[in-house]
Parts: structure tokens; C-alpha cells; sequence
């Protein structure tokens, strides 16, 4: 009988970049790299779990843009060609690194691993990989969680109730339709709690979120077991709190597992070391150098000089990181049991793409970890929080504090002298949108006029779209501003250009297709409803409606 | 209370026009109306839609530098600073000249951050305000005093009298709590099902000696280990203070409207065990939290109250020997020259026994009538 609970959750979550007018845009590596390093290797290695039974659980937050992303037909066949081009990389890699054994070793081992990515996504999902990890839910191996509907910064999105509650609602309809059931969990954007959120999160009938620990340590009145026991907020949602030293044994670049060594180093990149005319049809078109995913040397130290990659030496490490963390995790629970008048609950959460995509042997070290806590041990279980909720129907009632798991554990990361400015403008749409649907709110009882209806919609969708808090991130990151400004301005202003059309009661049909078109996050949703003061909830029917379909 | 007035503008003499603030923001504004045709603005309303179609295609992106709206919006950016952007209209700016007359001319525009913790703010009864007269921007971050308060600030401008005419107020923010709470009260919730109530309720075990210093020498009332079902309203009073839940729940047992504490103790009240009255209903947060800043901060929701309340006293009158002994619980009860007694009491929701003992004079003979009375609201529910 096990002592106590761990419960590891992978947020996964990229931002809406999808460029129908350019095939070539940068941004769209993001999620071309995270599907190959991250999404795939992980059903990859459920499969495998599954197929042995070996009994595991795990929770996974996947963000509407990114479900977007991954059902949307143009980037699935993006992705499909950015694949080829990678095979056909790895194939040539494999003549030119023929005369070195190690890295001839490593280019095969690409060659074989980008077929497998091509034989998983293509042969097997049919190019739409999130119904491969529906499956997994379905059959009980990972509990998927939503998001808010673009990631939007609540803490400050929330001056604008309304706002922030059309955040939660498109978020949650969103994953009605692709998972043909209600979430039970939200991950809050960038763990950002604020008071009142929670409501809005009843309403939207979800029975959990997550706060990074702070958002428990000062809650108020002080929890009873710390970060190891949730906590119910007076609207009866419960908030489960991110333990610390199990973050950190992670995360950590110094203290945390991904830095040793052996593991393999992500910023050396055959994009940047081979000949510009050998790799020029694997980069962009224009030249311009980029990570390609083929990288052959691991971190070795802190210097510049970096030896070859050893996969056999990482994966020793790997299965040695997951005996080292399940340790710990025992000792922690070994402890917390006799302390508290419950089994302790360690919450676990990691940007999914760490595994993988940042720290290329993680997936490895999770199934490492799930086979270790399967097999060597009966102190620790895996559950998500919807299983503890089950078991433990009554918990200490706290208010959770205001928190975020940015660096100070506060807004300071998105709200500063880089990102500042976008605020006004986000919560003067806000307000503007509040306008239509009062004044045009009547299209979603009737459905007489189509037009008003899909602008209403559309007007909703940008707003949504520059709500991302990835914009204000990267300004304050330093790296591909531009870009974020470029995001922020563009639908601000498409927004704006809706609104006085819609004011002015003159629509203009060729824009709005225009923009339906390009910006097609949610295109099969009534994102506008959500603005409305009564909004529609989520019916059964389209749960209903999306079983049917699927 | 006391009030502090804290300024942070340097004191300024008091014939000193304070021509570069005034000229900052009246000359955005002045910038802002000259270009006003080219941005949004609402137009004149129009249910019906005039669908054309153009190629149109959007113009380069940009946002507009003014919104021609004054408006000043507060942010909480971490415990202690806080960020404010605000806007003052041409036309505002125009009006409120007007309205002030000559004395405009020594007017000061000013930022008035307000610290309103605890306190429905009804812009006079602030804990403390202080004046930021810098308006060169139309933003600026603030460093505030205390964490865990609740601020608002209002733009206007400050005349020599020292008045202060406002013209636009803020949203209502909390600054981030720095810190762990002071308040250790365990509070248990059940888990809900679908919508119906849930139930919440402090073990009355942990208060029981806090109980006993009060209530001397009512050893035994409460039944150890039972639950002290907390309603909304508790919630609600314990998160718009700071004190604990006891303190809370003490009060309501000793208001006006409820049985007063002497009366408690001797009519050996227990306490309702079952969730169906007293357990908490949703939406208690969104009211709670912001401290007495709530009702401005949050719009109103969609929870439907149906007005229906009943005043209920009862009355209880006896008669026995002059001589005998009557007890309420452990009370002994006063009787009149004719033995005979009346009690009132303004009934509350809940479970009241009322077990009367009485003893003849010799105590030869005994008898015990045992009662109680029960009230059982349900919240406004939908028919």
C-alpha cells in the first residue's frame, strides 16, 4: 500500500504561429521541433508502457493554441514536408559522416528515429497527433487537461472580468470538442492565480488548478500540510501547489539533472557547423542558419570544446537521474506520512517541452522513473489530482495567494518597462469588444445574420490572439521581439478594424474572410458568445456532438 | 484610524504655477485631438449592418497613441509596486477648467493612490492616501507601503485649497501577499457534487478551550468532535477582516438578531450537524477577497437572490410552584412571585433545544419537558 502520492504534470503549450502566406516563417519550428522532440517521443513511449502495462499516471495540460495547431490540416502537412526534409537530412548525414564511426552511430540513430516520428505521425495518428494522446485518456493512462483559451495572462487580463472569463470558457469549449468530454483540471497560464479566478473556473465547471508554491505557503489561513495536500478555495475549486525541491531537481541548471554532461548538448547544431552549400536546403530559404535537431555532441562542460555524444553513457545517466528522484521522493513521502493525517500528494509540473525538445534524454528519464516506481518500490504511487479528489473528499478550505511561477513569483515578468505598453491597448479591446457584444449580442440567440455573427467571432479571435501571454514573454526575454510586437500590433489592429466596421455598421465581408482565413484558431467556435454579460456554458450537446464526430 | 496624508510631491509654494505638469498632459491631449479622426472612436450607434465588399487591405499595424477616453487603470506588479497608465481627454481637461474657474491655473494634475484595505472606500474614508504629481508620462510604476492591501487611485487635478477634483477613479487591485498569512484557522470543505451546496465547518474540538475561557461555567455544551457548520456569510466576514474565524463565529452568536450568549449557554444549543442550511454556497470568493473593495470591483453575478425573510421570536411561558427550581439546560430560570416565567428569544436557523428540568421545592419531584425548534432556509433556487 503506497505511502503517498506523486503526481507529475507536463504542460504543453506553444503559441498560435501559423503563417498562411509564408511557408518559411521561423516560428513555425517551434512547433515543428517540439512534435519531433517532445510530442512524438512521449506516444512513443506511452505505447510502449502501455503495451507492456506497465500501470502509470500522468497529467498533461495541452493548451488550445497548441490543439489547434496540431489538428490544423496546413501545418500538418507543413510539419509532414519539414520531416521529409529532416529524413532526407539524416540520410545524407549518413554518407557524409561515414568515415566516423561515433557520428556515423549518431546519424543513424537520427535516420531511424525521424522514420519512427514519420511512421507514428503519418501511418499511425494520420497526421493528428492529439488523438493519440486522447486515446491515452481514454484508456486511462493520462488525465489532459486544458488551458486558458491563448494562454492570456490572468492576473492582469482580470481588470477586464469579462475578458478573462471568455479566456476560461473558450479554453474549456475548446477541449470539449477535441476531447469529446468536460475537463476535470486547468493549468492557469504561467501559473498565474488571481482571486476571483476560481469562479470563474466553477462556473466553467473545472475542479482543479494548479499555483506554483508560494501560492500555498501564503495562503490565507495558512495550509494545514503545506504544498503536499490540496487546498479548496471558497468556491470549492481546489488548487494543488508545486512542490519546490521537486521542481528545482529538474529545472535547475546548476542543481538539476539536464546539465550532467553526458546528456546531450542542445546548442550545438549541424545547422551551424556544416558547409552553407551542404546545408542550405535544410535551413531557411533565405540562408538564414538554423537548428536543424541534428546534434552530435553532448554538454561535456561548461566551455566551448564539446566531445561526441555517447547515447549509451546518457542513458545510463537517465535510468541514474530516475533512481536518484524516486529516492528522494520516497524519503520526502516516507517523512510527510507521519506528519500528516493523509497521504501527501507531491505535485510535480514541467513545461512539457523541456522533455525532449530542451533536455533530449527526459523522455527517458520518465519512463525510467514510471518503470522504477512500478517495479522497485511500494512507497510511491502515481496519481493526477482528479484520483486524489476522488479519495480525499474533504480538504482544508484557504484562500491561495496571488502567484505566478515567473522569476519572483509574481507579475513582474509580464508586466514591466519591455511589455508594459501592451496592456492599455489589450484592456481597451477588451472593453471594446464588451461593446459589440452588447450591442450585437442578440446574433447568437437568432440566427438570422450570418455576417455579424462570423465578425462578432472573428473580432473575439484576435482579441483572444494578442491576449497571448507568450508576446509579453519573449519582449521581456529579449530574443525574437520583433515578432511579438509584429503579433501584438497585427491583431490589435485587425481587432480595432472590426470593431469600428461593426460600430459603424459597415462590414467589410472581403477583410473578414480575410482574417478568418489567416487567423483560424477556434474557426468551428462561437468565441464571441463568451463576451456576452449571460453567456451560453458549455452544453452537453457539444460533447455530444464531438463523441459523434470522432 | 488615524488618517495619514502622505504627499510625495515636493511642497510647492503656493503661487508657484505648476506650469510643466499641467503643460504635459493638456499638450497630449492637444497631440491626441489633432489626429482623433484616424482612430477609434465609437461611431454612431446602428443595429443594421451595411455588408460591402472591398480589398481593403489593413493598413500597416499600429496602435493608437490615445484613446481620446480619460481613464486611469491600476496593476499589481508584485508585493510592493504597483503600475498604473492612465489618459486624460482634451475634452475633460476642457471641462473640469471650466468647472474650477481661475483657481485652474495653480491646479496640480495628480495621481491619488488610495489604500483602501478593509474599507468599503466611498472616496472620502481611505486608510491613507499619497499624491504623485508627475504625470510627464502617461504611465509609472508605484511603490507602495504595504503588501497585501488593497489600493485604488483616482487622476484629477489638485487645487492650492488643497481640494481635490477627480476625474477618473481606477479599478480596485490587491497588492501581492509578501508573506505567509497570520491566520492558523483549519477550515475543512467538502468536496462538491454537481451544484449543490457544499458543506464547510471548523471542528469545534480546536475551539473548544477558547470556548470554555468565554463561556464560564458552561463546561459541556458543545459535544466534542462535532462540527461548527459555517455558513456564506461567515466566509464572507472572515475574509473582508483580519481576524480569526472564532472571532467571527463569536460575533454572529452575540449580534442583536441572534441568541445572545447567556441565552446560548443555558438553552444548551448544539450546533447543526447535517449541511443542508448551513453549508456554503458558491460564489463566496469574488466577494471576500478584495476586502471592502468588492462591490466595485467585480460586476454583479449571475446568482439570483430572492428576498424572503422572516423575523421569528418565540416566547416561552411557564408556571410551577413559586418555591421550585427551573433550569433551561444548566440555566436556572427566575420565577415570579406566582412561579411563574417567560423567555423570548429571536429565533435563528438552526437546531434550538429547549429541554426544560424543573425540581419541586424539596426536590421530591421532578419533571423534564424536552423540546426544540428548527428553522431550515434553503438558498433562492430557480423553480
Amino acid at each position: 500500500m503506497a505511502k503517498g502520492y506523486l503526481t507529475l504534470v507536463l504542460h504543453a503549450h506553444l503559441p498560435f504561429v501559423r503563417h498562411l502566406d509564408r511557408p518559411d516563417r521561423l516560428e513555425e519550428r517551434w512547433l515543428f521541433e517540439a512534435i519531433t522532440e517532445t510530442y512524438i517521443p512521449l506516444i512513443n513511449m506511452f505505447e510502449h508502457l502501455a503495451q507492456e502495462r506497465i500501470p502509470f499516471r500522468m497529467t498533461m495540460s495541452m493548451t488550445p493554441p497548441l490543439v489547434q495547431m496540431l489538428k490544423d490540416p496546413l501545418l500538418q502537412e507543413r510539419y509532414l514536408h519539414h520531416l521529409d526534409k529532416l529524413i532526407e537530412l539524416s540520410e545524407r548525414e549518413l554518407d557524409y559522416t561515414g568515415s566516423q564511426p561515433h557520428y556515423h552511430g549518431l546519424a543513424l540513430m537520427y535516420y531511424r528515429r525521424f522514420r519512427e516520428s514519420r511512421e507514428i505521425f503519418a501511418e499511425r495518428y494520420h497526421c493528428d497527433i492529439v488523438q493519440a494522446f486522447k486515446e491515452f485518456q481514454e484508456a486511462g493512462l493520462i488525465e489532459i487537461i486544458t488551458c486558458a483559451a491563448t494562454h492570456g495572462f490572468l492576473p492582469i487580463l482580470n481588470v477586464q472580468p469579462r475578458t478573462a472569463e471568455a479566456q476560461i470558457h473558450v479554453g474549456v469549449e475548446a477541449y470539449a470538442k477535441a476531447f469529446g468530454r468536460q475537463p476535470n483540471g486547468i493549468w492557469l497560464p504561467e501559473c498565474g492565480y488571481t482571486a476571483g479566478v476560481d469562479e470563474y473556473l466553477k462556473d466553467a465547471g473545472i475542479k482543479y488548478f494548479f499555483t506554483d508554491t508560494h501560492g500555498i505557503t501564503h495562503a490565507d489561513p495558512v495550509p494545514l500540510y503545506n504544498v503536499y495536500a490540496p487546498l479548496v478555495c471558497p468556491s470549492g475549486v481546489a488548487c494543488f501547489g508545486r512542490d519546490e525541491e521537486t521542481s528545482k531537481q529538474v529545472w535547475s541548471s546548476k542543481e538539476g539533472y539536464p546539465g550532467d554532461p553526458d546528456y546531450r548538448e542542445y546548442y550545438k547544431d549541424i545547422g551551424w557547423e556544416r558547409d552553407m552549400e551542404y546545408i542550405r536546403p535544410y535551413i531557411h530559404p533565405e540562408g538564414i542558419r538554423v537548428n536543424t535537431g541534428l546534434k552530435y555532441w553532448r554538454i561535456t562542460g561548461s566551455s566551448e570544446y564539446k566531445e561526441a555524444y555517447r547515447p549509451d553513457w546518457a542513458q545510463h545517466k537517465a535510468a541514474l537521474h530516475a533512481g536518484h528522484f524516486l529516492d528522494n521522493r520516497i524519503r520526502q513521502i516516507e517523512y510527510l506520512s507521519t506528519v500528516m493525517d493523509r497521504k501527501p500528494i507531491v505535485v510535480a509540473p514541467y513545461d512539457a517541452e523541456l522533455y525532449g525538445h530542451w533536455w533530449y534524454e527526459g523522455p527517458m528519464f520518465i519512463d525510467f522513473l514510471i518503470r522504477k516506481i512500478a517495479f522497485d518500490q511500494d512507497i510511491v504511487e502515481m496519481v493526477t489530482p482528479s484520483d486524489y479528489l476522488e479519495e480525499y473528499r474533504v480538504n482544508q478550505m484557504s484562500l491561495p495567494a496571488e502567484s505566478t511561477w515567473g522569476a519572483q513569483g509574481y507579475n513582474a515578468y509580464w508586466l514591466n518597462d519591455t511589455n508594459d505598453w501592451v496592456y492599455r491597448h489589450l484592456h481597451q479591446a477588451a472593453r471594446c469588444m464588451n461593446e459589440l457584444c452588447d450591442k450585437y449580442g442578440h446574433v447568437y440567440l437568432d440566427e438570422e445574420d450570418q455576417w455579424l455573427k462570423r465578425a462578432l467571432n472573428q473580432a473575439a479571435r484576435e482579441l483572444l490572439l494578442a491576449e497571448s501571454s507568450d508576446w509579453p514573454f519573449i519582449m521581456r526575454t529579449g530574443t525574437m521581439v520583433e515578432y511579438a510586437h509584429e503579433r501584438v500590433h497585427q491583431h490589435l489592429a485587425s481587432f480595432m478594424q472590426l470593431y469600428n466596421d461593426l460600430m459603424k455598421g459597415q462590414l467589410n465581408t472581403a477583410l473578414l474572410e480575410k482574417l478568418e482565413t489567416e487567423n483560424n484558431i477556434f474557426a468551428d467556435m462561437d468565441c464571441g458568445k463568451y463576451y456576452l454579460e449571460e453567456h451560453v456554458p458549455v452544453a452537453e450537446d457539444i460533447i455530444t456532438d464531438a463523441r459523434a464526430r470522432q | 484610524m488615524p488618517k495619514k496624508k502622505i504627499s510625495k510631491s515636493a511642497s510647492a509654494p503656493k503661487d508657484t504655477p505648476p506650469k510643466k505638469t499641467k503643460t504635459t498632459v493638456e499638450a497630449a491631449a492637444a497631440a491626441g485631438a489633432r489626429t482623433k479622426d484616424s482612430a477609434a472612436k465609437k461611431s454612431p450607434d446602428s443595429q443594421s449592418l451595411n455588408l460591402y465588399s472591398s480589398t481593403d487591405a489593413l493598413q500597416k499595424a499600429s496602435l493608437p497613441e490615445s484613446y481620446y477616453q480619460t481613464y486611469v487603470t491600476l496593476l499589481s506588479k508584485e508585493p510592493y509596486v504597483l503600475y498604473a497608465y492612465w489618459e486624460i481627454a482634451g475634452d475633460d481637461i476642457e471641462r473640469l477648467r471650466e468647472a474650477i474657474g481661475p483657481e485652474a491655473e495653480q491646479g496640480v494634475y495628480t495621481l491619488r493612490v488610495y489604500d483602501v484595505t478593509l474599507v468599503d472606500f466611498d472616496g472620502t474614508n481611505a486608510n491613507y492616501w499619497f499624491d504623485l504629481d508627475e504625470l510627464f508620462m502617461n504611465n509609472r510604476y508605484i511603490h507602495v507601503g504595504s503588501d497585501d492591501a488593497t489600493y485604488v487611485c483616482e487622476i484629477g487635478m489638485r487645487l492650492p485649497s488643497g481640494e481635490f477634483k477627480s476625474l477618473a477613479r481606477s479599478n480596485y487591485i490587491r497588492a501581492q501577499r509578501a508573506g505567509a498569512s497570520q491566520r492558523r484557522d483549519v477550515i475543512w470543505k467538502e468536496i462538491e457534487e454537481s451544484n449543490q451546496p457544499q458543506n464547510m465547518y471548523v471542528n469545534i474540538r480546536l475551539f473548544n478551550r477558547q470556548l470554555r475561557g468565554r463561556l464560564k461555567p458552561r463546561s459541556n455544551w458543545m459535544m466534542d468532535g462535532s462540527r461548527m457548520i459555517l455558513r456564506a456569510d461567515d466566509i464572507r466576514a472572515y475574509y473582508q477582516r483580519r481576524v480569526p474565524m472564532m472571532k467571527i463565529f463569536m460575533e454572529r452568536l452575540s449580534s442583536e438578531e441572534q441568541l445572545s450568549l447567556e441565552k446560548l449557554a443555558a438553552g444548551q444549543i448544539g450546533f447543526q450537524q447535517t449541511p443542508d442550511t448551513g453549508g456554503v454556497v458558491s460564489r463566496t470568493s469574488e466577494r471576500v477577497t478584495f476586502l471592502g473593495a468588492t462591490d466595485q470591483f467585480f460586476r454583479e453575478t449571475d446568482k439570483k437572490e430572492f428576498p424572503f425573510e422572516l423575523k421569528m421570536t418565540l416566547t416561552v411561558t411557564g408556571k410551577t410552584e413559586p418555591d421550585a427550581d427551573v433550569y433551561l439546560g444548566n440555566k436556572k430560570i427566575e420565577l415570579d412571585d406566582k412561579g411563574e416565567f417567560t423567555l423570548t428569544w429571536t429565533l435563528d436557523d438552526g437546531v434550538l433545544p429547549m429541554d426544560f428540568r424543573a425540581w419541586s421545592p424539596k426536590k421530591e419531584l421532578g419533571k423534564t419537558i424536552e423540546s426544540s425548534v428548527i428553522r431550515t432556509p434553503t438558498e433562492s433556487r430557480e423553480l
